[in-house]
C-alpha cells in the first residue's frame, strides 16, 4: 500500500492507494500521525483504494475524531463505488464529510 | 631449555653414532655446538691427537626453522670428500629435527584440543538440566575460569530486565567495561581482542571480549581477562569455544522461557475463548410462530463478533448481532463490554423500542471505543410475536437481509453510523410488520467479505441468491446452507474474519 502527504495552504492531502485492510492499517496510521505535525485539516483521497475493511475504516474514524477534537476534520474524496458502498451501508457517510472531487473537499475547508 | 635443545638431547644416540663414525675415520674431535655453547663433545681416542694444535677444523651449520641454529665441528679431518659427507649428514639432521619439531607441535595441539573438548563436555553436562538463566551464567563463568586459567570471567546479557552481569571469581571488572564493549561489539559486529585502552590502568594486562548471540542476534558478551599464558592461537580458540558454548546454553534457556511464556499465553487465550463462548446465548428461545437460529465462528481463538437473543413472555423478543472493528483480544474485550452494557439497558430501559438502546450503549461506551480506536456495528431487533411488529435500530451493521415472498431478498441499509464514531447520537428507531414466510437474516461482514484464494469476495449478490433459494427452509437449515456456501468459497484461503449469522423466520 502506497501513501503520500502533500501540504497545500494549510491542508494536508493524504493519498492512499491499493487495498486498505488490517494488513496495512499500521502504515496508514503512521502516515496520518505524520499529518498531525502539519495540520488538523486533512483530506484523504481514496481515488485509487479499491477495498477497505472495518479496521481500515476504524483508522479513519479515529483520525477524524482526533482532528475534530482539535478544531479540524478528516474529509474524504474520490471514493470508488466499492468503497463508497461501505460508507453508505454502514452510514458512516453520516459521520464523514465525503466529496466527489479533491477540489470540492479542498474548498469545503474554506480556510 | 629451548625446544631445539630438548629435541637434540632427546636424539643424543644419533649424535653418539655420528661421533663414533667420524672418530673411527680419524677425526681428533667431534663437537655439537649451539652458537658458542657446547652441547655434546666427543674427544678423540688418544691424548696426542687432541694435543695437535695445527689440525684442520671443519664447522658445518645445521639449519632449523630456516636459520643456522647448530653446528657440527670436526677437528683433524679435512678433505673435499669429507666436507661433502658432512654437508649431507647435516642436511639429514636438519630434516629430522624439523620433522620431529612439527610432530611434537601437532601432538601438543592434539592434546590441547582433547583437553578443550573434555572441558567443554564437562561444561555442557553441568548445565544440561538447568533452565534458570542466573544459574547457567554462574556455571559458565566458573567453569570457563577453571578451563581457561584467567583471573576473571564475566558475562553481560542484555535482557528485558536490567542487564544481567555475572562475574567469577570476584566482581573486580568494572561493569562499564562490559557495557562499553557490548556497545562496540554491537556496532562493529565482532570480538575485541585487546582490553580497551581506558581500562588498562585497572590492572588488566590482557584479555578478549567475545559476543554472545541468540538466534544470530548479539545479546551480550563474555570477557576473559588476565591470562598468564596469553591469548595466543590455542588460548583464543579455547576462549571462542567457551563463548560459543555459552551462546548455545543461553539460547537454550531463552527459547525454553519463550516456549513456556507462549504456553501460558495460549492457556490464558483458551480460557478467554471459553468465557467468550459462554457469553453467547446457550439456548435458543422457543416462541410460538417464530423460528430462530444463530451461529458464530471466530477467525481466531477470540473475536469481536457477537449475537444475543433475549425473551421473556409478555415482552418482545430482542435479537442483536454486533461486530467490533479489529480482531483479537482488544476486540474480544470490547465485545464483552458491549454485550454487557447492551443487556443491562435492554433489561432496565422501560421501552419496547430498539433505537434508545443503541443511544444508551453509545453514550456509555463512546469513550472506551475512542480509547482503543475502535467502533462497533450493532443491529437490534425487538419483535412482538402477537402483533408481528418488528422494531429495529441499526448502527452501521451490514449485511442485513430481509426476505419476503413478494419482493425476494433485499439488503437493508443501516439507519445510523456505528457505535463509538460520534458522541451524543440519537439512534433512529424504525418498525415494520413481518408476515408468515418472511425471513430476516442478520450477518456480519465476515460473510459478505469472505474471500477466495483469487482475492474475490463472496459479496452481497451471492448472499441474496442463496437466501432466495433457501428461504423456504428452517432457520437452522438456512444458517447451515449459508455457512456451507462461504466455507466452500473460502476453501482455498484462510478464514480472515469472524463470521456470525442470526436467522429469524416468521412461521405464523
Amino acid at each position: 500500500m502506497e501513501t503520500s502527504i502533500t501540504l497545500q495552504q494549510g491542508i494536508c492531502i493524504v493519498n492512499l492507494s491499493g487495498r486498505f485492510d488490517s494488513f496495512h492499517v499500521n502504515t496508514v496510521r503512521s502516515t496520518l500521525a505524520e499529518t498531525r505535525d502539519q495540520s488538523v485539516h486533512v483530506i484523504v483521497n481514496l481515488g485509487v483504494v479499491n477495498f477497505m475493511d472495518s479496521s481500515a475504516v476504524a483508522v479513519l474514524v479515529n483520525e477524524m475524531k482526533h482532528t475534530r477534537q482539535h478544531g479540524g476534520d478528516v474529509r474524504l474524496c474520490e471514493l470508488q463505488p466499492t468503497v463508497k458502498v461501505i460508507f453508505e451501508l454502514t452510514r458512516l457517510d453520516k459521520a464523514f464529510k465525503i466529496f466527489t472531487t479533491e477540489v470540492e473537499a479542498f474548498e469545503s475547508f474554506s480556510l | 631449555m629451548t625446544t631445539l635443545q630438548n629435541l637434540v638431547v632427546r636424539h643424543k644416540p644419533l649424535f653418539d653414532g655420528l661421533a663414533e663414525i667420524w672418530l673411527d675415520e680419524g677425526a681428533h674431535e667431534f663437537t655439537l655446538l649451539q652458537g658458542d655453547q657446547v652441547i655434546f663433545h666427543y674427544p678423540g681416542r688418544t691424548s696426542d691427537v687432541t694435543a695437535d694444535g695445527d689440525a684442520p677444523i671443519l664447522d658445518i651449520p645445521i639449519f632449523f626453522n630456516g636459520r643456522a641454529a647448530l653446528s657440527m665441528r670436526l677437528i683433524g679431518v679435512d678433505t673435499a670428500l669429507i666436507q661433502r659427507r658432512l654437508d649431507f649428514q647435516t642436511q639429514l639432521l636438519s630434516e629430522i629435527l624439523s620433522l620431529e619439531d612439527e610432530l611434537e607441535g601437532m601432538t601438543v595441539e592434539l592434546i590441547d584440543t582433547q583437553d578443550q573438548m573434555l572441558a567443554l563436555y564437562k561444561l555442557a553436562r553441568s548445565v544440561r538440566t538447568q533452565f534458570e538463566l542466573p544459574v547457567i551464567l554462574e556455571t559458565i563463568v566458573r567453569e570457563s575460569y577453571a578451563i581457561l586459567k584467567v583471573e576473571n570471567v564475566s558475562i553481560l546479557l542484555r535482557t528485558d530486565d536490567p542487564n544481567l552481569i555475572m562475574q567469577y571469581p570476584d566482581d573486580k571488572l568494572p561493569a562499564s567495561l562490559l557495557t562499553d564493549a557490548l556497545r562496540e561489539i554491537q556496532n562493529h559486529g565482532y570480538e575485541i581482542l585487546q582490553p580497551p585502552k581506558n581500562y588498562q590502568n585497572s590492572g588488566i594486562y590482557n584479555g578478549t571480549i567475545i559476543p554472545i548471540a541468540v538466534q544470530e542476534k548479539i545479546i551480550g558478551c563474555i570477557s576473559f581477562v588476565n591470562r598468564v599464558e596469553g591469548f595466543d592461537s590455542p588460548g583464543l580458540k579455547l576462549a571462542r569455544a567457551l563463548a560459543e558454548e555459552a551462546s548455545v546454553q543461553i539460547e537454550k534457556v531463552i527459547l525454553h522461557q519463550r516456549t513456556l511464556e507462549q504456553a501460558k499465553l495460549g492457556a490464558e487465550l483458551s480460557l478467554a475463548a471459553n468465557i467468550q463462548t459462554q457469553l453467547l446465548p446457550q439456548s435458543i428461545p422457543q416462541i410460538d410462530g417464530v423460528d430462530l437460529f444463530a451461529m458464530s465462528l471466530q477467525a481466531r481463538q477470540v473475536g469481536g463478533d457477537f449475537y444475543d437473543m433475549m425473551y421473556k413472555e409478555g415482552a418482545p423478543l430482542t435479537i442483536a448481532v454486533g461486530d467490533v472493528a479489529g480482531k483479537g483480544m482488544s476486540a474480544a474485550l470490547l465485545m464483552a463490554m458491549t454485550r454487557t452494557v447492551f443487556r443491562t439497558w435492554t433489561k432496565t430501559l422501560a421501552t419496547n423500542q430498539a433505537g434508545p438502546l443503541l443511544t444508551m450503549v453509545n453514550d456509555d461506551l463512546y469513550d472506551d471505543y475512542t480509547q482503543v480506536s475502535s467502533f462497533t456495528t450493532l443491529f437490534v431487533g425487538r419483535y412482538n410475536p402477537e402483533t408481528r411488529l418488528l422494531r429495529y435500530a441499526n448502527a452501521g451493521h451490514s449485511p442485513v437481509i430481509y426476505y419476503t415472498k413478494d419482493q425476494g431478498a433485499v439488503l437493508m441499509t443501516a439507519l445510523d453510523m456505528p457505535l463509538g464514531v460520534l458522541p451524543d447520537v440519537a439512534f433512529e428507531d424504525a418498525s415494520m410488520t413481518l408476515n408468515p414466510g418472511d425471513v430476516l437474516i442478520v450477518a456480519t461482514d465476515g460473510f459478505s467479505e469472505a474471500g477466495d484464494s483469487g482475492g474475490n469476495f463472496f459479496g452481497y449478490d451471492r448472499l441474496l441468491q442463496i437466501v432466495e433459494n433457501n428461504a423456504h427452509q428452517s432457520a437452522q437449515l438456512i444458517t447451515r446452507t449459508l455457512f456451507d456456501a462461504i466455507h466452500l468459497f473460502e476453501a482455498t484461503s484462510n478464514q480472515n474474519d469472524d463470521q456470525t449469522l442470526l436467522v429469524l423466520k416468521i412461521l405464523k
